[in-house]
């Protein structure tokens, strides 16, 4: 009888079989995994370590995909519905390429009863491991963001917004975020004080309990005045089944609750519904609010449109008429207030 | 904490955000200017017209 002889690990890592065709092993390509899966696992139950390491390589092998951030969970959504995108009034947005990695911004802005023309200067710079984004206005208002990526799975974040005109508008955010394989933590400080250690601090976790569900928490603490302390906790959830439609909801604290549904309904439509509770009797607010979002995005424009339950109708059209020119239109129509706004602006690049 | 040391951290917040504020756009036009080949004109970078 003719037994197949037995693959050798090579110093090259080429297994030399003669006549079999196994796939090569995880040991014959001369690779030696962090966790070894192929080792026979003889549980060790005299050893604590050894309950870690097992759990470790049973997620392992389940082979979940990473969740995402905790606070972009409903993207999606962020992009199909119109509140991001709205605005009032007349406006220019020039953006200027000036290299693959630096551009600089002009933001025009016409005036308003109640609000003066504005001018917007803005500079980013964005690398593979940085980006950095700042913005500054005629009332020398400042906003600055700094991203950077220790190593590809660390990353640390700050946000500074500075006002001339009002100083409680000022803050300053640190927040540092490690991604996981299956699973996105994140540290969070605002306006952090090492004077009285004022300032709110968050903490959140997210973590695949399956390839199409998420279940995460977040913790915030929260130090207004020195002596003066206050905790929540909040959870989220983030259902996805399948490439075209995802499940959010959100709590914060006891108080607040939002739910969301986005769905890809073809390569050109979006549609997204959102409900949002609000439960804080202390501070006398009862109420809660839905709204149903779709987003058009053509070959050459992008409509959006927008419905509220308080009465609220809006749309955004976005014309692109030249290569790096192109017209955008709003209008809000405010049917219980009777409040309607319109918005005509431009944004060219070049 | 005694209060030369929360002295000298309220200095350096001041300073710092004075800093922040006034040279961060400056800073990110610098860094932009160097790592970009070719050199963009500087005048592209503060007439929006150009």
């Amino acid at each position: 009888m003719e037994y197949a002889s037995p693959p050798v690990a090579d110093k090259g890592g080429q297994s030399q079989t003669a006549g079999s065709m196994t796939a090569p092993t995880i040991a014959d390509l001369g690779l030696k995994p962090k966790f070894d899966l192929e080792e026979e696992l003889h549980f060790k139950f005299w050893n604590p370590l050894h309950y870690y390491k097992a759990l470790n390589q049973h997620r392992m092998r389940l082979d979940l995909p990473n969740p995402g951030q905790f606070e972009f969970l409903n993207k999606e959504l962020k992009t199909t519905m119109l509140t991001n995108f709205m605005f009032d009034g007349g406006r220019a947005d020039l953006a200027k390429l000036l290299s693959q990695n630096f551009q600089v911004m002009h933001t025009f802005q016409l005036g308003q009863p109640g609000q003066p023309s504005s001018f917007e200067f803005a500079g980013v710079y964005a690398d593979e491991d940085t980006m950095m984004h700042g913005k500054m206005d005629t009332e020398f208002n400042f906003q600055g963001r700094l991203n950077h990526a220790l190593t590809k799975k660390l990353q640390v974040k700050s946000q500074a917004q500075f006002s001339t005109t009002e100083d409680s508008q000022s803050m300053f955010q640190l927040e540092s975020e490690y991604t996981g394989s299956d699973y996105t933590s994140n540290v969070k400080a605002i306006n952090p004080s090492l004077v009285d250690g004022t300032g709110i601090y968050m903490a959140n976790y997210l973590q695949s309990i399956t390839s199409k569900l998420g279940i995460g928490a977040e913790l915030l603490y929260q130090s207004p005045l020195p002596k003066v302390q206050e905790t929540s906790i909040s959870f989220a959830m983030r259902y996805q089944p399948s490439v075209d439609r995802a499940w959010v909801a959100q709590t914060q604290g006891t108080n607040m609750l939002s739910m969301s549904y986005w769905r890809k309904i073809s390569e050109k439509c979006e549609a997204a519904a959102e409900l949002q509770a609000i439960n804080a009797p202390s501070y006398g607010r009862r109420e809660a609010s839905c709204s149903v979002g779709v987003k058009y995005e053509f070959a050459a424009s992008t409509v959006r449109a927008m419905a509220d339950s308080f009465g609220k109708v809006s749309m955004l059209l976005e014309e692109k008429i030249a290569p790096g020119f192109s017209f955008l239109i709003s209008g809000e129509l405010d049917h219980l207030k009777g409040e309607n706004k319109f918005g005509v602006g431009l944004n060219l690049e070049s | 904490m005694n209060d030369t040391v929360k002295d000298i951290i309220v200095k350096g917040t001041t300073a710092g955000k004075f800093l922040v504020h006034w040279g961060y756009i400056p800073l990110i036009l610098f860094i932009g200017y160097r790592a970009s080949n070719p050199k963009p004109m500087l005048s592209r970078i503060i007439n929006p017209m150009a």
